[in-house]
């Protein structure tokens, strides 16, 4: 689970900014209207390259996030480019669900994730400290990978308490292991292994952290 | 007439669903509709709903759950693409004081040849009278005895889920009958002749020899079902169909008879599910031989082990010539007899909407699926095709991490040239043993 940089200053859906900040200052309820769910989804995939902000997964194509789809602060849609604003396989996820009620739209407490990890996530909420955006957030501090089984483990380096609440984290929650991403893991690996063997050309899009423990570049 | 298309607007679970069910780029049918599709998904997506809404639009066919539910709703939402002879129509149901089925040309023909060429195409397929649809229900109809219906095969939509598969046998029948009644025929003539030449072993030989000659070039109903359909399927119960048949009138033949391999006939109430359900699959395609037909099968892996249920969706596919077949299962193992491109997986999204979960990434060419279950392991199959979380048991989980974390440890001592002490030791004694319990983790 990298750290993701969410920096809202940054955002180019500025009319959502503007719409977000005028409830927040007057501390009102967000409506659940979906007006600007493109907007906040598409912007996060920016932040997030593309991936599950969780498990690393691959599950939106780059051509859907280009920054030139904003236009006067506004994500607008190509209904004739070759991929759909619907064309991604992720699904939006309130950090902390108890804020979903209220502060529904607030850009800190949203993440894109695989829609197959939000089918069985519920609304979980994973442990404050492993939120990926926060500053001091690192994978090496709370995450090991082990390359034979291709399995994220807490950091064998914390106590045993840290540990099992990591673990469990990481099997029922944030599903780091889960039997799909770590099958889709490995193989990409190997796949970069290969290559990079037989000197052939590779990219890495995905799973970046276990890439990065994994292979010397 | 086969189906390219399914597009549901609006109706429960279904909101702007659509699906394309024809071959992608790059394949050798690029653009036709597909031969077999096999829906896939977890209960309550709709797999059954969508059986049977195909045998309703295309003919009219009432089914359970049709009956059961607003069908005018459904319908009047539903549009179906269906290619005729190279030729596209869409098809609607409207509901103008009655339910009207309308075709409509796609591709904006204005030629008024061509127009009324499929127009042509098109009545000239409403008038022939073959079996269009069959349907087989996730729960067949086990009763094996007869009775005499023969109208219901030839009728357009044979549906078994009104009807007794077992009536299928009605079809050959009378071939049974008359290849008995001339076997007995040339029986008696040899009893005759052994009364009157009894010492002339040359004219008994001659005639046992019309017998023995007769038997090879006489088509027999029941051998050839045996040879060509059952027999092969019903190896693997150590069963083969009963030839030899002591039968006196048509009303002794009942439904086929089986036996063991020591001739041992296992009485119908005796049969296992298993055989039911394969005979009662497998028979109707063989006889009826369909041809341009669309075939429904719900469920195919009902009472079957594993082994079997590899076979039969290649096997039902050979059974029928040029027919399109839509199975809906929850079994890996037929869902391994798909390429990826005939598979529709149904996903509930966020809001419990169902749409099709794709296996391709950017355009839909061949070259890009992620995967081919017609290549994969099973416990793969079961991993990335029907999302189980775990290669195994909760148990099996927690070792795994336990042998993830000992790798781990043991790393970080080889990275600090620990080897030599005693933790490295213990680690990979602890390893050895996960390893040997696991068997196959990585």
């Amino acid at each position: 689970m990298r750290k993701i940089d969410k920096n809202y200053d940054a955002l180019l859906s500025t009319q959502y900014k503007t719409w977000v900040n005028n409830y927040e200052s007057k501390n009102k309820k967000h409506p659940e209207s979906r007006t600007y769910y493109d907007d906040v989804a598409m912007e996060l995939y920016r932040c997030q390259l593309g991936v599950c902000a969780y498990t690393e997964r691959w599950i939106c194509p780059q051509e859907l996030y280009d920054s030139a789809l904003w236009v006067d602060g506004k994500y607008i849609s190509d209904d004739s480019a070759e991929y759909q604003r619907v064309e991604h396989s992720g699904e939006m996820d309130h950090y902390d669900p108890h804020l979903k009620k209220n502060q529904y739209w607030l850009w800190s407490n949203l993440f894109m994730i695989d829609a197959k990890i939000n089918s069985i996530k519920n609304n979980n909420q994973p442990l404050s400290y492993l939120k990926p955006d926060l500053e001091d957030y690192t994978p090496e501090k709370y995450f090991e990978y082990d390359e034979n089984t291709h399995r994220f483990i807490p950091n064998t380096d914390k106590d045993e308490t840290t540990r099992n609440e990591i673990q469990y984290m990481i099997d029922n929650v944030l599903f780091l292991n889960h039997g799909v991403i770590r099958g889709d893991r490995r193989d990409f690996i190997n796949d970069i292994k290969l290559k990079i063997r037989n000197k052939s050309k590779y990219k890495v899009d995905r799973f970046f952290t276990a890439v990065s423990w994994c292979i010397d570049f | 007439m086969k189906i390219s298309k399914i597009e549901i607007k609006d109706f429960h679970q279904f909101k702007d669903f659509n699906i394309d069910l024809t071959y992608p780029k790059g394949h050798t049918k690029e653009g036709q509709p597909l031969d077999k599709v096999c829906f896939i998904g977890q209960s309550g997506t709709g797999k059954t709903t969508l059986l049977e809404l195909i045998s309703f639009q295309m003919y009219r066919q009432i089914t359970n759950i049709i009956k059961k539910i607003d069908s005018h709703v459904l319908i009047q939402n539903s549009t179906f693409e269906i290619v005729l002879k190279g030729i596209k129509y869409k098809l609607n149901v409207i509901w103008n004081d009655g339910l009207a089925w309308n075709y409509d040309l796609i591709n904006d023909h204005n030629n008024t040849e061509i127009i009324g060429n499929a127009r042509s195409i098109l009545a000239s397929w409403h008038e022939k009278k073959i079996n269009k649809l069959i349907y087989f229900p996730s729960t067949l109809n086990y009763d094996l005895n007869i009775e005499n219906n023969k109208e219901l095969f030839i009728s357009e939509v044979i549906d078994f889920s009104q009807h007794k598969v077992a009536n299928v046998w009605n079809l050959i029948l009378d071939k049974i009958q008359k290849y008995q009644e001339e076997e007995l025929q040339i029986r008696q003539e040899i009893s005759k002749t052994v009364e009157q030449s009894s010492n002339n072993l040359e004219t008994i030989q001659k005639a046992l020899k019309k017998l023995e000659v007769w038997k090879n070039t006489e088509f027999n109903p029941i051998k050839d079902v045996a040879d060509n359909c059952l027999d092969k399927l019903l190896a693997n119960f150590k069963l083969k169909v009963k030839t030899e048949l002591d039968i006196k009138t048509k009303d002794d033949i009942g439904f086929i008879k089986v036996e063991d391999y020591n001739k041992n006939e296992i009485p119908n109430g005796l049969w296992s599910t298993g055989t039911k359900q394969l005979i009662l699959s497998a028979l109707p395609l063989y006889l009826l031989k369909p041809k341009n037909t669309i075939i429904l099968f719900d469920e195919p892996e009902r009472s079957l082990y594993p082994d079997l249920q590899r076979t039969i969706v290649d096997y039902y596919s050979s059974l029928g010539v040029d027919c399109q077949f839509f199975y809906a299962t929850h079994s890996p193992i037929i869902a391994a007899s798909f390429d990826p491109w005939e598979i529709i997986e149904l996903k509930f999204n966020e809001e419990g909407k169902v749409y099709r979960e794709v296996y391709y990434e950017g355009e839909n060419h061949i070259d890009n699926y992620k995967w081919n279950p017609k290549l994969m392991r099973w416990d793969d199959i079961l991993q990335k095709v029907f999302d189980l979380q775990d290669d195994g048991s909760l148990l099996r989980r927690e070792k795994l991490n336990e042998l993830a974390t000992y790798n781990v440890k043991y790393r970080k001592l080889e990275k600090k040239g620990e080897l030599g002490k005693a933790e490295a030791q213990e680690i990979i004694k602890k390893v050895e043993k996960l390893s040997k319990e696991l068997s196959s983790w990585n």
